[in-house]
């Protein structure tokens, strides 16, 4: 096992700049969280208009949606690129060119939203048009993450060509799923922006179809929470295991998970769309029952990381059914991440099965409860892992040491609590009908003024979430900044049986990508060929004069 | 511990047919919901053009809110437009099915009526169609649930659900909500 | 501790892949058949029957071929269109305005000049300032007059002969210049009700239409620099019924949410206020 360094010198400052770029964006993003809830509660907010509110929602969701998970996976990515496949990067030129076409993107998109003239939330609803350059930022983003998707592919197929017949390390294999189920995913929203946003807000057309738009960010608006997600689940197989001092209880269910979330979270997205008018009621049962498999990858997960706990709570001594549970050792961040995680991931994903359910969809849908799943699931399942993540692999990117891991397990712990707290309510407001995307409500009304008490627990749990979040940018100042020591070489989770060969359809993606086309045709070939077939009347774009 | 690969993947597997019984029983009732209970999601593939949406005959403004037709039917014609239902209160039947017809002539906006099956997405470019039945009289707020613009936050509707011998259609079969 | 052989035979490999790809395939396959069959053809037919919809109809209906719900008959309706404005904003108008003439429309505008000021902007202030207005406003007040959906006493005369170009010329003519700048005033509840609105009384902030955001109907004017009086008593005319070519009564709608007294402090907050 060699340090990053000793493989590749020049590496950890690419992985340092995507994330570091990543992580302040979030920081930030997650103030302008906490003054939203604010500015929604009974509680007198400053500088709570309509405007500024929209302005915000939009702030937070582009950074949150676009910029920190997009930049914090391809940093991760290149870090174990590097690591898990001891060889250089290959072309790492061409990684600085995708990191400077994100940046590009991030400051065209952030200016016009900061002067408020793209307030159209993350999820654009045309036939609103903003100021163009704030669709052609996030393109520029997608597009050089396509450079850091090649880039991934193109190390996997030289390690493979090195190493025929080896099984790809689990980590960089689930690595390139995530990369392959992101070239999937971006299509939808990028047809979208191409061929319908960007001409309408340039002024080249008068109308859009919006039936058609609605349908294609459908097509990412699902698969893309896998992409932000997958990155936890990585360390769930590669790095919780090794830090709590067990093993992987089996690699091949691990590849078998990754490629169950590349199959099934595309074909689902028209379960976004339950609610709408432009699709009949087949295609939403058959994406509903698509969607019923997602999940089974995550129940897999769940087994594969308790039983992989179990081994390491036994192996510390840990006695009974359940005794393991208190041997583990909670005090390492990772394990404490992952243990929070999965909380979280129970909560989150039981309010998803009602998202997902056909009929039950409609007590929910567009309410409060919607946004707490995705809080919950993205915010907090997800979220709570790349702190981990970044924390488990600071000190290989920098060669300093851990002096203490009290603050970082406060900052876990905070976010957790914070992150219950705040939704929590917003599951119980949604169920009495609390509506999302408003600047603020009339608690003068009193079916309003019910829900009051619950606003204000979920205002402190937001507050409980800035602190973690400014925290967190804290603990990994101070962690660079900290006592040079030799750079720690990276290693990840050894299998009970670590495969020494694997079958080749558990070692690459051609005949699963043949799958996915499969599957993409049938849920979503006719749903978007109706538009094209017999074109839908267009409305007019709405620009800004 | 496991004593070998194959019996971890046997686990594995049982585990799996655990689930998959699982997500089948979950399938089970959404099928038994839509088969014995009708609950399917609003689906209603009828397109309208929302550049001449007012010079249309069924949503010119004359013809909105709730009508009663001559086989009794109850239908109720709604735009939501930015930043307004029209009408601003819809007056429904208690315990009586009625339709309720959605369509915009700008933007996608949506809605819900809490306590009831009522949400749906108005999307331009179609007739967004609701089947429900109000079991609860009184009012209740009929908000857009979907991001329209700065003016959102304000684009709040009301439901008037009326009993029998408050539910009285005029001489054109159309009710209004009840002044206050 | 790896118990298998890291070289197998091509023929081998090979087999190895078929099997797991026809599992797979068998996967994926029975699955989509599961759903396709009972969301195309179990639950629409059933669901179907029971309102009286013959099978290939609920069948249609579930794929979107035919408009409706497997749930449900669909309605009809026999109302007549009796629209409160003759203009939609189709592609041709849109692009009428686009093209308009601004030469012309000058030329055109020495007619207006005796009310509206020879350079757009009125000395007698119950008639409004034209110039800075948008196109697509005036392009719409004009038509509107023209067809009876708007009537005043000069407009509506004024307006009978004029042809959809010259209309779309004098519109594009008078959005080409200059609006008045005026001061400012300090008057907090028509800030408030400008930028925030009153979401107890469903009225939304004024200007998240009239300051030129996306989120407005293509007509919606813009009120900066207009005359109070113009501007109070159009709203009084809409809270009255008297004017009512506002579509689907958004101005209604809101005038008469809107007390006397904050009509009087919104036509003074505007007619005071800066362009941003």
């Amino acid at each position: 096992m060699r340090s990053i360094d000793d493989i590749d010198r020049r590496t950890a400052p690419l992985v340092l700049a995507h994330l570091w770029l990543a992580v302040v964006a979030f920081a930030a993003a997650a103030v302008l969280g906490g003054w939203q809830m604010w500015a929604r509660s009974p509680l007198p907010a400053p500088f709570s208009t309509p405007h500024n509110y929209f302005l915000s929602v939009t702030l937070h969701g582009t950074v949150m949606a676009y910029v920190l998970p997009t930049f914090f996976i391809m940093g991760f990515g290149y870090f174990v690129a590097v690591t898990a496949l001891e060889r250089p990067l290959p072309a790492r030129w061409a990684a600085w060119i995708g990191f400077g076409m994100g940046v590009v993107g991030v400051v065209l998109a952030a200016v016009p939203v900061l002067m408020g003239r793209a307030s159209v939330l993350y999820t654009f609803y045309p036939p609103l048009s903003v100021a163009a350059s704030y669709y052609i930022g996030i393109i520029l983003v997608v597009v050089g993450s396509w450079i850091w998707s090649a880039l991934m592919i193109l190390a996997m197929t030289a390690w493979k060509r090195e190493n025929r017949g080896e099984a790809v390390p689990l980590v960089m294999f689930a690595t390139v799923a995530n990369v392959m189920l992101w070239l999937w995913t971006t299509v939808g929203m990028g047809c979208e922006l191409l061929f319908q946003v960007i001409p309408g807000a340039l002024g080249w057309t008068e109308t859009v179809d919006v039936g058609l738009s609605r349908t294609l960010f459908s097509w990412t608006l699902h698969a893309i929470v896998y992409f932000w997600l997958l990155p936890a689940y990585i360390a769930f197989y590669t790095l919780a295991p090794r830090a709590a001092g067990g093993r992987l209880y089996s690699d091949t269910m691990g590849r078998i998970a990754f490629i169950l979330f590349l199959l099934y979270s595309l074909p689902v997205g028209i379960h976004h769309l339950f609610m709408d008018p432009e699709h009949g009621t087949g295609f939403k049962f058959l994406q509903t029952v698509l969607t019923s498999l997602v999940t089974i990858p995550t129940l897999m997960t769940v087994f594969t990381i308790s039983a992989s706990l179990e081994i390491a709570g036994r192996l510390r001594g840990g006695h009974g059914p359940f005794g393991w549970l208190w041997t583990l050792p909670w005090d390492r961040p990772m394990v404490l991440a992952t243990g929070l995680s999965f909380v979280m991931l129970w909560f989150g994903g039981l309010g998803g099965i009602v998202n997902m359910s056909y009929g039950m969809n409609a007590m929910i849908h567009n309410t409060s409860w919607v946004t707490a799943h995705f809080h919950l699931i993205f915010g907090g399942t997800t979220v709570i892992m790349y702190f981990a993540i970044a924390y488990e692999i600071w000190p290989t990117l920098t060669g300093r040491a851990v002096q203490s891991a009290r603050a970082m397990n406060m900052q876990l712990w905070l976010w957790f609590i914070g992150m219950m707290v705040t939704t929590l309510p917003w599951h119980w407001l949604g169920l009495q009908g609390q509506w999302r995307r408003v600047a603020e409500f009339n608690y003068a009304d009193p079916i309003v003024a019910a829900w009051a008490p619950y606003v204000i627990v979920s205002v402190i749990g937001g507050l409980v979430l800035v602190v973690s979040a400014l925290m967190f940018v804290w603990n990994l100042f101070k962690l660079q900044r900290g006592e040079v020591s030799v750079a720690a070489p990276m290693s990840y989770a050894v299998a009970v049986y670590p495969p020494g060969r694997v079958p080749g359809m558990l070692n690459g993606f051609t005949s699963w990508n043949v799958a996915v086309l499969v599957l993409m045709l049938v849920a979503y070939g006719y749903p978007i060929a109706q538009f094209f077939i017999e074109p839908a009347p267009q409305a007019i774009v709405q620009r800004i004069r | 511990m496991a004593s070998s690969h194959q019996e971890i993947l046997r686990t594995e597997l049982r585990w799996g047919a655990v689930m998959g019984v699982l997500v089948a029983g979950i399938l089970g009732l959404i099928i038994y919901a839509a088969l014995a209970l009708h609950i399917s999601p609003p689906s209603n593939v009828e397109r309208i053009d929302p550049k001449t949406l007012q010079l249309s005959d069924e949503f010119t403004e004359q013809n909105l809110g709730t009508q009663v037709s001559g086989d009794g039917r109850v239908t109720a014609r709604i735009v939501a437009t930015q930043y307004a239902f029209l009408p601003p209160c819809v007056a429904v039947p208690l315990n009586r099915p009625i339709t309720l017809r959605f369509a915009s002539p700008d933007v996608i906006h949506g809605l819900l009526i809490a306590g009831t099956n009522v949400n749906t997405m108005v999307v331009p470019g179609y007739v967004s169609q609701v089947h429900a039945t109000f079991t609860q009289p009184g009012e209740t707020p009929m908000p857009c649930h979907e991001f329209c613009g700065l003016g959102h936050s304000a684009m709040l509707g009301r439901v008037q659900v009326l009993p029998a011998d408050q539910f009285k259609p005029d001489a054109q079969g159309r009710v209004a909500c009840a002044k206050h | 501790m790896a118990t298998e052989p890291l070289d197998l035979t091509p023929e081998q490999r090979a087999a190895e892949d078929r099997t797991f790809r026809r599992g797979a395939a068998l996967a994926v396959g029975v699955v989509l058949v599961a759903g396709i069959v009972l969301g195309f053809v179990v639950l629409p037919v059933v669901q179907g029957a029971s309102v009286g919809l013959d099978a290939w109809s609920a069948i249609c209906r579930a794929i979107g071929v035919q408009p409706g719900t497997p749930i449900a008959r669909q309605p009809s309706s026999e109302a007549a269109a009796t629209p409160v404005s003759q203009v939609s904003w189709g592609p041709a108008t849109l692009g009428a305005l686009r093209n308009g003439n601004v030469a012309r429309g000058a030329q055109l505008s020495r007619v207006c000049d005796a009310c509206h000021g020879a350079q757009g902007l009125s000395s007698d202030p119950q008639f409004p300032n034209m110039s800075g207005q948008t196109a697509y406003a005036i392009y719409k007040q004009l038509h509107d007059f023209r067809s009876g959906a708007r009537k005043n006493y000069l407009m509506s005369i004024v307006a009978t002969y004029r042809s959809d170009q010259s209309i779309a010329d004098l519109a594009v003519y008078y959005a080409s210049r200059q609006a008045l700048q005026h001061g400012s005033i300090e008057d907090p509840v028509a800030a408030n009700l400008a930028v925030r609105g009153d979401p107890a009384r469903s009225i939304a902030a004024c200007n998240a239409c009239h300051l030129g955001n996306p989120g407005a109907p293509v007509e919606t004017p813009n009120l900066i620099g207009q005359h109070k009086e113009y501007l109070l008593n159009q709203l009084q005319a809409f809270a009255h019924d008297t004017r009512h070519n506002d579509v689907y009564a958004r101005m209604r709608t809101i005038s008469t949410a809107l007390t006397s007294d904050e009509m009087e402090r919104l036509a003074a907050y505007y007619a005071a206020t800066p362009r941003p």
